[in-house]
């Protein structure tokens, strides 16, 4: 199965917020979760409607889409 | 997201249906007394969707980070996720890098990115004299020595952090043992003993 990913961006913001090393591992098993259950989280109507969501893991909300059965992590909002 | 028109005695009619199919197919349905608009009805998931758009839009520093983002993603700049971990705890680094450059530069007076530039490179340079001699002194803080019992990666975060006071909590943060010799230029850091297996 192909990576999930997350964008440089993302990667940012979870330093600026500090996350642990297990808020990111929590972070991890939650998107693998995502890839299961497409549905989960708001959808959001920016850009296209029906392809982002955000997601919330604990003090992290993650903003994804899905491409071709992968999660890609966009950013991350507090 | 289709929107259609119903008046309040179907809508009272078909209350039931409506509501599933506006949860399940995010349809909205605008309700109307005499032809007139009055009310919307929506799915709770599609409710709490707008919410959460309105709240990000409203914050600028948020859709500027989704458009980079998307962006990125798009360019193929994607990181695996098996590598979070890691490249977050490398931006932190790097943050905390540019943090100090900025107080050296307001404290020497120095364009900060010429700081930075400088750190960075005396700080590559330095890994590399550390590396082949197994030692190094660092003025203002002491001498770092190599010891071959000690993680390489302890090694990378103490060098890592080159002012005194963030050596100092590096040093505390991994409960290595500092022994302070002479002034304060002449400070000696010692790497700790390798602990017996019980």
């Amino acid at each position: 199965m192909r990576d999930h990913l997350i964008s440089p961006r993302a990667i940012e913001r979870l330093a600026d917020l500090n996350a642990t090393d297990a808020e990111l591992e929590i972070i991890a098993t939650q998107v693998a979760l995502l890839a299961k259950s497409p549905k989960l989280g708001y959808l959001l109507p920016f850009s296209d409607p029906r392809k982002l969501r955000r997601y919330d893991v604990g003090r992290f909300g993650l903003i994804y889409k899905f491409n071709d059965a992968r999660v890609e992590v966009i950013t991350i909002v507090r | 997201m289709p929107e259609r028109l119903t008046s309040t005695s179907k809508a009272r009619a078909k209350l039931r249906r409506l509501s599933q199919t506006a949860q399940k197919s995010l349809d909205r349905y605008i309700i109307t007394v005499r032809g007139e608009p009055q009310s919307v009805l929506i799915g709770y998931d599609d409710f709490q969707s707008m919410k959460a758009a309105v709240e990000l839009m409203q914050r600028p520093d948020v859709v500027e980070d989704i458009r980079a983002g998307l962006k990125e993603l798009h360019e193929g700049k994607g990181v695996p996720l098996t590598e979070m971990k890691a490249r977050v705890r490398e931006a932190g680094r790097l943050r905390e890098t540019n943090k100090l450059a900025e107080e050296l530069a307001v404290e020497s007076g120095v364009d900060s990115r010429i700081v930075e530039t400088v750190m960075i490179h005396l700080g590559e340079k330095m890994m590399n004299v550390f590396s082949s001699k197994g030692s190094l002194f660092i003025p203002g803080v002491g001498e770092i020595v190599k010891d071959p019992r000690v993680d390489p990666l302890e090694e990378t975060l103490i060098l890592d952090r080159v002012s005194r006071e963030s050596l100092r909590r590096a040093l505390e943060q991994k409960g290595i043992r500092r022994a302070v010799k002479g002034t304060p230029a002449n400070q000696k850091v010692s790497l700790p003993k390798a602990q017996k297996e019980s």
